[in-house]
């Protein structure tokens, strides 16, 4: 009797991956556990493992395939049986017709011109305004394949989203964008979330920072994160995660810092942030973020989640409000630090500030909880001594 | 003429009539003038072939010669306002009814002076002024046209009277017979007369008809039919001008056979090789039974100097020479723009 | 206006003509006793006389050619060929000598002659009894050919070409003798030479036809209406010279166009009228022009077989169908 592996998911929000490349090939023996193909998820690209033993005998998808999770990806038998050449009847893997495809139009593969010995048959009227809009007729189609292309499809054609050289290029969505706009949308729009904003004064921290700097390279990321996870750790019945119906406190703070990388917007987790140092975080950090950079972060290193912080400070912005990066229901906004009046006893003076938004998700939590949780983080901030108690 | 070759002519034209005397209604200088327009023609044609062979005339030229006394007879016996319809062969019907031998070289040669603007040439020459309404390449398409220009003269009661001259050729054309049925049966004042050369291109008409006279046709239908010598002016003109006077009277037409023989080519580069030598040595005597020598002779027995006969000829020759020079030095080619011209009248143009 | 038939309001534009100038006759067979077998003639012996309607035999190259004759010496005839099928017996007349007379003679022969010749397939009437010879015509330069189909553009267009100083071949169609429609009252009416009409106006494709079928191509017109499709139906009216700007201005609109006639496919007026769209159009058109025409076979006696191949509203349907299907 055949077996065969399937793709197996491997992460909570996997629905699909795209098959990179076999690691085993029809006549090799392998193992339950073992790592047979290299696939790419929504989030990174992954060894996925077998969930059979056995030989394999047909490889029933090849890379550039995407594949659902749980659809069967090879046949195996055991030593001597005969293995049915067409293996199992689950279709080549064509791509479902997933809700994340975008609705443009360009990502659909156009038919190609209705062509008779390499000459497109079109009338001569479709032709004439082809050429006075400065449409190909090669980028014609018509109505239905077999049939001339008319002045009708030459209006379809106009309406299209503009192409290259009409109003700019046309960028497609890629997959890793594609995940972003989903769980943006999907946050936005199922999250009731409220930001709360608060004003820092950084005169402290600033100074804490270069005496640090001395021992060890850190940045305000780290100190941040620091903050956020002693305030978590004084309100720890807000380190959580969304789940149907409500959602789950975590044991750990582990807080996912955003980073721009070429490929868009990637948010690495560091793990327990409440049990480590600054100067370990920041280590830690820096090798998130080089992976990030050239796309080798992990599944473990991108999940986990229960605090997300973005800082587009060192980029001149003041102050955003940023969408909470789901299944999490809180994210800290950081702006940058400027010199601004303040008034201090009564009098104005110039101090380094740095502006606060708290988004959070008011399904879980109210307003008065945020504001503590938010007043707690500028508490940290601004007297950083306080993180050691 | 002696009586042996008077004998010889007759039987090869049965009907000859010697020119013995004027006819009623001609005096001598009416003669003489025939005789100036039987010389014209005889220059004009002799002229034209030997333009034709200079390749200065183009197309086809059906040559008259010969023929003279047929059209000048019928022509003097016509009134101003007569109308005539003529055939390929009609340089000289135009001639007799007084049209400018200028003009007429003047189409020969294409030029824009011509009768016809230089777009008809020698087949349609129509001097439409004195009442021709042309002559026609088709044969005898110009015998029902006669009868309705007879048919308007008679309902616009214009006293007109219609002339149609046609070949033997066309006696044997459908709408010949169904046209002097017509005008029998309603009397159009028009003639018919057939101008009998014995000859269509190669086909000698006794080969292909049974019934060698023509004018017996005309019984058929109820009209009168007469037969005379093609070749003597006076009979033709006797015969026309009575068929003339019964037409003009509201008694009907009548059919003229003109017998005569044609004694060169169908047209003026035709070299006659489907004549037998033997037919051509016969027909030579006719050379003394032609209109220009028996009219010249008429008109020397009648007491005429030959001196004045000589300037006569003379000044037909010079007439010619005249009419030549003008049309080849002072003609003008059509321009191109006058192609889409005269097609539609009152000058509409469609293209 | 009054509502009159075919046969009345040709009838009555040889009344008007006749009164109104003393020089236009009527010849043909049967004209003036009988009034002719489809009764145009009716009368107009008895009002003017049998000296201007002539009986003739049946000597058609005749007098045709009297009729030629006439014209070019103060007459203006209005000749009847009997049957369209005859007028092979008069085309030397009409082809060599009325065509051409003013061309070759110099522009000075007049030639306001009208020639009357019946065209209508159908009823039995068999191959030598029912042919549209119009082609044959439009290729003689020289002439003036008119088929019109509406009682109003029959009387006008009769009217106009017994004006008209050209010989004109006048094509009337001896199955819509009995069609009703509405004749303009005026004393005078006449319609243009060479002037096309808008029998009915559309959007989606052109119907180019003349005579009986322009019936035809209203009834298509009326069917694919129910399916969405709306047609323009261009009325030639005037065959030479055609009015090409209506019909290009309507190809504009729609950007297809077929053109419907009764006589055989093979060389008929749609072939000249496809080319010239082709050569003036080409860049207005959607689709390939498309002919409706009888097929190439003399008109059967049998009604099956006739009825097959004479073009009805099921051929205009199929050629519409296949302009817009874009294959």
């Amino acid at each position: 009797m055949p077996k065969y592996l399937i793709l197996p998911k491997i992460g909570m929000n996997m629905e699909e991956a795209v098959i990179s490349e076999w690691l085993v090939q029809p006549g090799d023996r392998v193992e339950k556990e073992q790592m047979v193909v290299r696939a790419e998820t929504d989030k990174a690209v992954q060894d996925l493992f077998a969930t059979e033993s056995g030989i394999v005998r047909k490889l029933l998808v090849k890379p550039g395939d995407v594949v659902p999770c749980q659809q069967r990806i090879a046949v195996l038998t055991e030593e001597g049986e005969d293995c049915d050449p067409d293996g199992g009847e689950e279709p080549s893997a064509a791509p479902p017709p997933a809700a994340e495809k975008p609705a443009a139009a360009a990502s659909i593969a156009p038919a190609p011109a209705a062509r008779e010995k390499g000459r497109i048959r079109i009338s001569p009227l479709a032709r004439k305004m082809a050429r006075e809009l400065g449409i190909a007729p090669e980028a014609l189609t018509p109505a239905q394949p077999g049939k001339r292309i008319v002045k009708a499809d030459v209006l379809r054609f106009r309406q299209r989203p503009a192409a290259a050289g009409e109003a700019g290029v046309f960028v497609p969505l890629s997959r890793r964008r594609q995940v972003i706009a989903k769980r943006m949308a999907a946050s936005a729009g199922e999250k009731p979330r409220v930001t709360l904003s608060a004003t820092v004064d950084c005169g402290e921290l600033i100074g804490w920072r270069e005496r640090l700097k001395q021992e060890r390279k850190v940045t305000y990321n780290e100190l941040l994160v620091k903050a956020c996870a002693c305030a978590l750790g004084r309100y720890p019945e807000m380190n959580c995660v969304s789940e149907p119906g409500g959602h789950r406190v975590m044991p750990s703070v582990n807080i996912g810092v955003a980073v721009d990388t070429p490929e868009g917007l990637l948010v690495p987790v560091l793990k327990e942030t409440q049990r480590k140092g600054v100067h370990q975080l920041a280590e830690e950090f820096a090798q998130l973020v080089e992976k990030a950079r050239n796309g080798s972060l992990t599944l473990d290193e991108m999940t986990g989640g229960t605090f997300s912080i973005s800082n587009l400070g060192m980029l001149g912005v003041e102050r955003f409000d940023p969408i909470i990066n789901a299944p999490e229901c809180l994210i800290l906004g950081v702006g940058c630090m400027k010199e601004i009046p303040v008034v201090v006893d009564h009098q104005v003076c110039i101090r380094t500030c740095m502006q606060l938004s708290l988004a959070f998700d008011h399904t879980a939590f109210d307003g008065a909880a945020a504001a503590r949780l938010l007043a707690e983080i500028k508490r940290m901030l601004e007297c950083p001594v306080l993180m050691l108690s | 003429m002696d009586k042996k070759t008077c004998e010889e002519i007759k039987a090869i034209i049965p009907c000859y009539t010697p020119m013995e005397a004027l006819p009623e209604g001609l005096s001598l200088d009416d003669c003489k003038q025939m005789f100036f327009d039987i010389c014209q023609i005889r220059e004009f044609e002799l002229k034209v072939k030997d333009l034709w062979r200079a390749n200065k005339i183009r197309g086809l030229c059906h040559a008259y010669y010969y023929g003279e006394a047929i059209a000048v007879g019928a022509c003097h016996a016509l009134a101003e306002g007569d109308y005539i319809t003529s055939t390929h062969r009609g340089h000289g019907h135009a001639l007799a009814r007084g049209a400018s031998p200028a003009r007429m070289f003047a189409e020969l040669f294409g030029k824009v002076e011509g009768y016809n603007n230089g777009k008809g040439g020698s087949m349609h020459i129509a001097d439409v002024e004195s009442g021709i309404l042309g002559a026609t390449g088709i044969v005898g398409s110009g015998i029902a046209p006669a009868a309705g220009a007879a048919l308007s003269a008679k309902l616009l009661k214009n006293g007109r009277v219609s002339l149609s001259f046609f070949g033997d050729g066309a006696v044997n054309q459908g709408p010949f017979s169904e046209t002097m049925n017509m005008a029998a049966a309603w009397d159009l004042p028009m003639v018919f007369l057939c101008e009998y050369n014995q000859w269509a291109i190669g086909t000698d008409y006794w080969r292909v008809t049974k019934e060698h006279d023509v004018y017996k046709r005309a019984e058929g239908f109820g009209m009168p039919g007469v037969q005379v010598d093609g070749f003597n002016v006076f009979a033709v003109y006797q015969a026309v001008r009575e068929a003339v006077e019964r037409a003009r009277a509201g008694q009907g037409p009548t059919l003229v056979e003109a017998r005569y023989m044609r004694m060169q080519g169908h047209h003026v580069g035709d070299d006659q090789s489907y004549r037998s030598p033997e037919d051509i040595q016969r027909i030579q005597v006719l050379y003394q039974a032609e209109p220009l020598v028996r009219t010249r002779t008429f008109l020397e027995e009648a007491g005429t100097p030959a001196a004045e006969l000589d300037g006569i000829q003379e000044r037909a020759r010079s007439v010619i020479q005249a009419a030549v020079e003008y049309a080849d030095t002072q003609c003008r080619e059509p321009s191109l723009d006058t192609l889409y011209q005269d097609i539609y009248a009152d000058g509409e143009i469609i293209m | 206006m009054s509502v009159k038939t075919v046969r009345e309001a040709l009838n009555e534009a040889l009344f008007e003509e006749m009164a109104r100038d003393s020089r236009v006759i009527v010849m043909g067979c049967d004209n003036g006793v009988k009034g002719n077998p489809f009764g145009v003639t009716l009368g107009l012996a008895k009002e003017f006389g049998f000296d201007r309607v002539i009986d003739t035999p049946i000597s058609e190259p005749a007098f045709t050619g009297m009729g030629v004759g006439a014209a070019a010496t103060g007459l203006r005839p209005v000749v009847e060929i009997m049957f369209c099928d005859w007028v092979t017996l008069a085309m030397d007349q009409i082809v060599n000598m009325a065509a051409k007379m003013r061309y070759m003679f110099g522009g000075k022969v007049d030639m306001p002659l009208v020639v009357r010749v019946p065209i209508g397939a159908g009823g039995g009437q068999a191959a030598q009894h029912s042919q549209s010879l119009e082609a044959w015509f439009n290729h003689v330069p020289g002439l003036k050919v008119v088929a019109p189909y509406t009682p109003a553009d029959c009387k006008g267009l009769l009217k106009a070409a017994i004006r008209d100083n050209n010989p004109v071949i006048f094509l009337e169609n001896k199955r819509t003798y009995a069609v009703k429609g509405e004749v303009p009252d005026e004393p005078d009416y006449v319609v243009e030479i060479g002037r096309a009409a808008l029998a009915r106006q559309g959007t989606d494709i052109t119907l180019v036809t003349y005579s009986s079928m322009v019936r035809t191509c209203l009834q298509a017109a009326e069917k694919l209406a129910e399916e969405g499709v709306s047609c323009e139906v261009v009325d030639l009216r005037t065959l030479l010279p055609l009015d090409y700007d209506t019909v290009i201005a309507s190809v504009a609109r729609t950007g297809r166009v077929v053109v419907v006639h009764e006589a055989a496919k093979r060389g008929g007026m749609g072939s000249d009228i496809v080319a010239e769209l082709n050569e003036r159009a080409f860049d207005l058109l959607d689709a390939p022009p498309l002919r409706v025409g009888a097929l190439n076979i003399p008109i059967p006696y049998n009604a099956a077989l006739e009825d097959a191949v004479l073009p009805g509203v099921q051929d205009v349907l199929d050629a519409v169908r296949k302009s817009l299907s874009n294959e």
